[in-house]
């Protein structure tokens, strides 16, 4: 059985135009000690809905359907007060700015005294006794820990971050967009300090980001979102070697090739859609260069491609071509112009 | 996180030194209140009269003398020792400072960070009871209290508590906005931290240093108001300040007869402090603001 499985998960935000369909029905598992990475441009809805799994959402935003499978609970019906015990203990976030996630005022030590102690049941001498023990797997000297966040690097106090989420040795670990303020030295080191990590203390990982590169370094499988839905799912490796949906092939192409000589990075052209009136065929069908009438008629499901590998689009039989002409720039330009 | 309380009082005291020394200003400030408040501490030691005494002299009253050894400023025209009432002065000033800016720094940051916090209807109540506060007149508004409640320090004390709160409270809750958006906030609240938790341990200290701020502006404003209202008559009449030194000169024509000895040394001290009180506000919003320094 799957840690966490994640099926048909809607997240709507009411909004002064009405009902966003931020995040409109995924679904994915992960197992444990496996790695997941939720990719996509911003607004996909990637935060939203490992958010939602988290249960710290907005207030206009509200959980309207589907099951979220964690550890044998569903989340998504848990009263608040199983969820507390929950949160950190099992399951913990990473968040996106952690510069911002350290108060100001309080010396880092306390600032995982305090976790230990409230949230771990530890005592004070203990607790200190960890928070060094977390200090020096994250790689960071002990001595610090009476420093005040402030007077830490961004790489540092991102450590610390992470350190902090491991505090409580939780099985599940997500972390939303944990490099993206740092430079990319201080990321890789991150990155790699993150997945020793991971195979030591055995926990899994979703991973959110909208840098397929972090993915590829971190991750065992990979789920590309785009307006609130997975298009593709599978392991790094098939999706990235053999995309099996022009969205993923579209991003493949507007990101750098270290190995691969590559002349112009190619963008896609448009704007995702308005989400508070979804469209009714495929959501990439407007920015599409594959887009069939069908497209936009109906809502393509997820396919097995290969076992494991899942895309929803239309002409998955004809995909080799598809994956060929992808290639091509103007292709892509070509959407823009018509 | 209780113990750090002791260890956040201890870095603070060790961070307002280095303060000082690097704030000429601040520095100026601090030495005047200490001055003032050791002057106020040994006033019966260092006045040698009794401030309320008609000083006789032979059987004859000894008033409107000039300044001589025996009197350092001379007498009022009731035959009361200037310099004397000039040091128990500073008693009432600083009294009436320093709780008024208590007062107003607890409920300023209180209203602000209730209304902050909570946002919404209460944050409505509260900023729009603000705007209502900030349209009433200050002084007019002291002196009617004092009229209704009788003339006492202590009524002079509530009624700044009454108004001023108002400027700390509205500064104080746009600071609470944007730290309540912060993630440790939020940490907090996911893991159950209650709502009095989350606004005195975790967002509290990140303002505090406004409030001092305000805090320390509120003492030179208090002070002001007292010697205004004072002197229009409206005081304490059995409490001698800077204020009622002014009055009392002015209505016995100290002012006509040139005595200067009277009437500038009060005003001076008033000046001294309202002074200081600002230097250390100025001192510390250069902390607040860094970029002021450039300037």
């Amino acid at each position: 059985m799957p840690l966490l499985e994640v099926k048909d998960l809607k997240i709507y935000y009411r909004t002064t135009r009405g009902l966003s369909r931020a995040v409109d029905g995924i679904s994915f598992s992960l197992d444990q000690g496996k790695s997941i990475g939720l990719v996509g441009e911003s607004g996909c809805g990637k935060s939203t809905s490992v958010r939602g799994v988290i249960r710290v959402l907005p207030r206009n935003a509200y959980i309207a359907g589907g099951q979220v499978i964690f550890d044998g609970e569903d989340l998504v019906r848990l009263p608040e007060s199983r969820m507390r015990q929950i949160r950190w203990n099992k399951l913990s976030l990473i968040p996106q700015a952690a510069m911002d996630s350290l108060n100001p005022v309080y010396p880092v030590l306390s600032q995982f005294v305090e976790v230990l102690c409230l949230k771990g049941g530890m005592k004070r001498k203990e607790a200190e006794e960890r928070a060094k023990e977390l200090f020096h797997l994250v790689g960071l000297d002990t001595r610090r820990l009476s420093c005040y966040p402030h007077e830490f690097s961004g790489g540092m106090k991102q450590r610390a971050v992470i350190a902090l989420a491991l505090a409580l040795n939780p099985k599940l670990v997500i972390a939303d967009e944990p490099v993206t303020a740092l430079d990319v030295i201080v990321q890789r080191q991150v990155l790699t300090e993150l997945k020793r990590l991971r195979k030591e203390l055995e926990v899994s990982l979703v991973m959110i980001t909208h840098d397929i590169s972090v993915v590829a370094q971190t991750c065992d499988s990979i789920a590309v979102m785009y307006a609130g839905k997975v298009v593709e799912r599978g392991t790094v490796r098939q999706v990235l070697k053999n995309p099996a949906h022009p969205y993923t092939m579209g991003l493949e192409n507007a990101f750098p090739n270290l190995r691969k000589a590559q002349k112009t990075l190619v963008s896609i052209e448009g704007s995702p859609p308005d989400l508070t009136v979804p469209p009714a065929g495929c959501c990439f069908a407007e920015r599409c260069p594959f887009k069939v009438p069908q497209c936009v008629q109906r809502e393509p499901e997820l396919i097995e491609v290969s076992p494991g590998h899942h895309s929803a689009c239309f002409r998955l039989n004809e995909i080799e071509l598809l994956r060929g002409k992808a290639k091509e720039v103007e292709i892509w330009q070509r959407v823009a112009t018509s | 996180m209780k113990t750090n309380w002791i260890g956040l009082v201890k870095s603070g005291l060790v961070g307002m030194y280095r303060f000082l020394k690097q704030d000429r200003f601040a520095m100026v400030g601090a030495i005047i209140y200490l001055l003032l408040i050791l002057l106020a501490i040994f006033a019966p030691y260092i006045a040698p009269y009794d401030p309320h005494q008609m000083i006789r002299e032979g059987g004859q009253l000894a008033y409107n003398r000039l300044p001589s050894a025996q009197f350092l400023l001379g007498t009022t025209n009731m035959g009361r020792d200037i310099f004397s009432q000039l040091v128990y002065g500073v008693r009432p000033a600083l009294t009436v400072g320093f709780s008024a800016a208590f007062f107003v720094v607890i409920l300023g940051t209180l209203v602000g960070l209730i209304a902050g916090y909570f946002r919404g209807w209460v944050d409505n109540i509260l900023m729009r009871l603000a705007d209502v506060v900030f349209g009433v007149p200050f002084e007019p508004f002291v002196i009617v209290l004092v009229g209704f409640l009788g003339p006492s320090v202590w009524n002079i004390v509530l009624a700044m508590a009454l108004l001023l709160w108002r400027d700390t409270a509205r500064v104080i809750r746009s600071q609470v906005l944007t730290v309540r958006e912060r993630s440790f906030i939020e940490a907090a609240r996911v893991s159950g931290a209650s709502h009095l938790r989350i606004m005195f341990v975790y967002i509290a200290p990140n303002i505090l240093p406004l409030s001092f701020l305000y805090g320390s502006l509120a003492i030179g404003w208090a002070i002001l108001t007292e010697a205004a209202v004072s002197f229009l008559g409206f005081g304490d009449p059995d409490v001698i300040s800077w204020g009622y030194m002014l009055h009392d000169a002015y209505v016995s024509q100290a002012l006509s007869r040139g005595a200067f000895y009277w009437f500038v040394p009060p005003g001076v001290l008033i000046m001294l402090a309202v002074m200081a009180g600002f230097y250390i506000g100025r001192g510390s919003e250069e902390i607040l603001h860094p970029r002021l320094k450039k300037v």
